[in-house]
């Protein structure tokens, strides 16, 4: 009879090592890296590279255009800021005042955007207090 | 005044609370019984101080004392009062404070409830017990002291004319009353096992009296963090207005590793309990639910997640960490000095039975725990060691979640299928035949109604299994009961579930989890959505939905500013009414809060029901391939503001439209798994009573429980 506390080691060590391996995938296939916007403005010779910038979306500065898939906005963090282009659409959670990270190029002035995703750690952060609100602006060209 | 007396109390409190724990944790060692009373007595006083500071903090808040920092931070005159009460726990003080009033309640109880049963386990718990209560008193007298003055050289003239309020996300939505408190009843509960626990190892006695106590304890705080981390799910949904309710976010991970592992002891206890097995691990996984409540609410409350820099900004950072460090080393000590004193161990009698299924099932649940853990803190490591900022996403938490999810699932199917000690196979595949054939059938009858996709089709397909075993083992018991004592079906299984409550609290949480799982696939795979810019009277549809827009409302309330659209919804000619989403704009706040609109078709027929409508209707529906449970979910994401000249009601508006099919299931699937936990705290009904009028229902009810 074979031994069912040895079978149940193999057993173990066979999942723990399955799991293992979805980690690292999950891993190597997830982390996003990145740069911050006061970095990027230290940095020289980064145009034309593609590249991640991470940041908070500045209230205030989003326009987006669903029709012609046109989307611009201001990425801070405490020290600088650099302004976003992208023709793709948000995704779900992406509003003023989150914290995304954008990956694409920097033409010097503009940073065009081919991906945008929403960072998940500083989602509703406490907000400053004494700030008057701004809204957001959608155009909309079949009324204007 | 208030802050003076505030702080006094605080202060008064922390110093019972350490004379306490010492006089509970010596009373043993020194043999000085009368010391464990005064440790009681201290509990019960710590109690009476944090109630009395709470009390004093709510009074600031009530009647808005800015002169303290707390109530400048979160208060304001125009918030209303039932959120000015509930700003307790809108930032890091006072839900500190918050915490020690529910950590000294749940101390109270347990003592309360103790009465003089286990003397000496009793006072070194209670000594735990304070000891946490002490450093949470230490951290609300120092660090982060509530009553802290704005400025504390000159009260009077530094003292702001009115606050800013509480995040405008903390006051969208009344939910934020029940929501926090449910989940700090489960945080904070689970000290009561790990005192418990550390006690019965203190004093070298695990006997299975000590283990049911720790369970019922751990029950508690399960049962909380289940409400609460559905509760959290729901606020996520139909108030922050992003259209799902679940991102992986740190402040959502860290609810849920301690209910994930705390799932884990309750399984593996039974295995302790029955097999003299797996006593250390059981011991280890107590602690370890209860030390991840703390580095949850370290993680979520010490600003670490911003940066790793940014912690030590406060003082609070460290001394968390320092406190976290502490517990677990003298725990993980404890638990190897008396892992060898915990008794004879159990062996394994053969591969294939419940207890290797209860064994898998603890190894997936911690596998998926340190998988979220690893995810959350992961940004935090690489920040510390490479210095380079990186995130880890969602997809890294599915990629593993989801097929651990499977095999967890798969386990709860066979687990209850298989007998403890050894199964005969043949008596396995006459049991699951049935449940197999039953899974195979939804999934074609899905198929050939025209459900597709992968993931979801195997999901639903092992949740009927999951079903069909689990409630086939609960009507062959009943069956078997009736037919033993001849009562109605109904008596039979009240009586049933009276007598051994564990066994069907157990089964009700599965049902829960299954139906959880089920709205959650569904959800995800099915959604529909579309965005559309829109002038009044024109429509969106998506998924058979029809939504007219009527017109814009700006509307002023006391804290802020409502910018309403006003919606038709309608689905093949038939009104389903009003909808209104909002975008609010609080004074202090920058962006606007969103307020979807959600029309949750599942709820209505379920108050349809209740008012005496037909749901007969609604579910035919089925037939022509509507879905009924499913919720058209509406978000204004903005309304255009550049053009002045336009009238209010005429602006156009950026509308987001959503059908989620069957989200319903995951809010009735966590209020079952609760229900669940709920039922098998029951005592269960005495047997001697019983049998002493029918004979042989003894022999049935040890049946049952064997």
């Amino acid at each position: 009879m074979r031994h069912p506390t040895r079978s149940l080691i193999i057993g173990s060590a066979l999942i723990i090592g399955v799991v293992g391996v979805l980690i690292y995938q999950g891993l190597s296939n997830n982390l996003v890296y990145y740069i911050t916007p006061s970095e990027l403005l230290t940095k020289q010779n980064i145009t034309g590279q593609s590249f991640r910038l991470g940041g908070q979306v500045r209230p205030g500065s989003v326009q987006l255009n669903p029709k012609i898939r046109f989307l611009r906005f201001v990425l801070q963090d405490p020290k600088a800021s650099v302004e976003v282009v992208s023709h793709d659409l948000p995704p779900q959670m992406f509003r003023a005042g989150i914290g995304v990270v954008v990956e694409g190029t920097y033409t010097g002035r503009l940073f065009s955007a081919t991906n945008l995703m929403v960072k998940h750690s500083n989602a509703y952060r406490a907000p400053k207090p004494g700030q008057t609100p701004v809204p957001d602006t959608y155009v909309d060209n079949s009324t204007q | 005044m208030i802050s003076f007396f505030g702080h006094l109390s605080i202060l008064c409190g922390l110093a019972v609370a350490l004379l306490g724990a010492a006089a509970s944790l010596l009373a043993q060692p020194a043999n000085q019984p009368t010391w464990a009373l005064w440790g009681r007595r201290a509990a019960f006083l710590v109690l009476g101080v944090v109630a009395f500071a709470t009390g004093l903090m709510i009074l600031a808040l009530v009647t808005h004392d800015f002169s303290v920092k707390y109530v400048s931070d979160v208060g304001s005159r125009s918030t209303p009062l039932y959120y000015t009460v509930i700003s307790l726990w809108a930032a890091l003080e006072g839900s500190i404070l918050f915490w020690a009033l529910v950590l000294s309640c749940y101390t109270a109880l347990f003592l309360s409830l103790m009465r003089d049963r286990f003397a000496e386990l009793q006072a070194y718990a209670t000594g735990v017990l304070l000891l946490i209560s002490a450093f949470f008193l230490f951290v609300i007298a120092f660090p982060g002291n509530p009553f802290a003055l704005v400025s504390p050289a000159a009260p009077a003239a530094g003292c702001p004319a009115d606050g800013c309020g509480p995040n405008p996300l903390l006051q969208n939505h009344p939910m934020m009353g029940l929501h926090p408190p449910l989940l700090y009843l489960g945080y904070v509960g689970l000290s009561v096992p790990y005192a418990i626990a550390m006690a019965s190892l203190l004093c070298g006695s695990t006997s299975p009296e000590v283990l049911r106590l720790i369970r019922r304890w751990a029950l508690v705080p399960w049962i909380f963090l289940s409400l609460g981390i559905t509760a959290g799910m729901w606020w996520s949904y139909a108030v922050l207005g992003w259209g799902g309710y679940w991102s992986w976010d740190p402040v959502e991970n860290a609810s849920v590793m301690p209910w994930l592992v705390t799932t884990a002891f309750l399984h593996s206890l039974q295995v302790q309990e029955r097999r003299r097995m797996l006593k250390t691990w059981t011991m280890s996984l107590i602690v370890a639910a209860w030390l991840l409540s703390i580095f949850g609410t370290f993680l979520t409350r010490s600003g670490v997640l911003q940066s790793v820099h940014s912690f030590t900004q406060t003082a609070i950072g460290p001394v968390f960490l320092a406190f976290f460090g502490f517990f677990l080393l003298a725990s993980a000590a404890l638990l190897v000095a008396r892992s060898r004193d915990l008794g004879v161990a159990g062996t394994l009698d053969a591969t294939i039975c419940r207890e290797t299924a209860f064994l898998v099932n603890n190894l997936l649940l911690v596998a998926i725990t340190f998988t979220i853990l690893l995810g959350t803190i992961f940004p935090l490591l690489a920040e510390a060691v490479q210095g380079s900022q990186l995130s880890v996403g969602a997809p890294y938490f599915n990629h593993i979640a989801v097929p651990i999810g499977f095999a967890l699932l798969f386990l709860m199917g066979i687990g209850p299928a298989l007998p403890w000690g050894a199964a005969r196979l043949s008596e396995l595949q006459y049991r699951l035949l049935g449940p197999v054939i039953a899974g195979v059938g939804v999934v074609f009858v899905l198929l050939a109604i025209g459900v597709r996709g992968i993931g979801p089709l195997v999901t639903f397909g092992l949740a009927a299994f999951v079903l069909v075993v689990t409630v086939s083992s609960m009507g062959a018991d009943v069956g078997s009961r009736r037919s033993n004592t001849g009562e109605t079906w109904l008596g039979a299984g009240r009586r049933l579930v009276r007598a051994n409550p564990r066994r069907y609290g157990g089964y009700l949480a599965h049902v829960g989890v299954i139906l959880a799982v089920i709205g959650i696939a569904a959800s995800q795979a099915y959604v529909l959505r579309t965005s559309a810019t829109l002038v009044p009277g024109q429509t969106v549809s998506v998924g058979g939905y029809t939504v007219r827009y009527l017109g814009f409302e700006p509307r002023r309330e006391s804290n802020r500013m409502v910018l309403q659209a006003n919606l038709s919804a309608s689905r093949a000619n038939q009104d389903l009414g009003r909808l209104t989403p909002s975008l609010n704009y609080y004074a202090t706040v920058q962006q606007p809060v969103v307020t979807p609109a959600v029309l949750e078709q599942p709820w209505d027929m379920v108050t349809g029901v209740v008012q005496g409508r037909n749901p007969l209707p609604d579910l035919a529906q089925l037939v022509h391939g509507r879905n009924p449970f499913e919720d058209l979910y509406v978000v204004l994401q903005g309304i255009d503001t550049q053009n002045a000249s336009t009238h209010n009601s005429r602006r156009p508006i950026l509308l987001q439209v959503m059908v989620n099919p069957m989200v319903g299931f995951i809010w009735l699937g966590g209020f079952l798994l609760g229900l669940g936990g709920a039922a098998a705290l029951l005592p269960a009904r005495q047997r001697r009573r019983v049998s002493a009028v029918v004979p042989e229902l003894r022999v049935h009810a040890e049946e049952v429980t064997a």
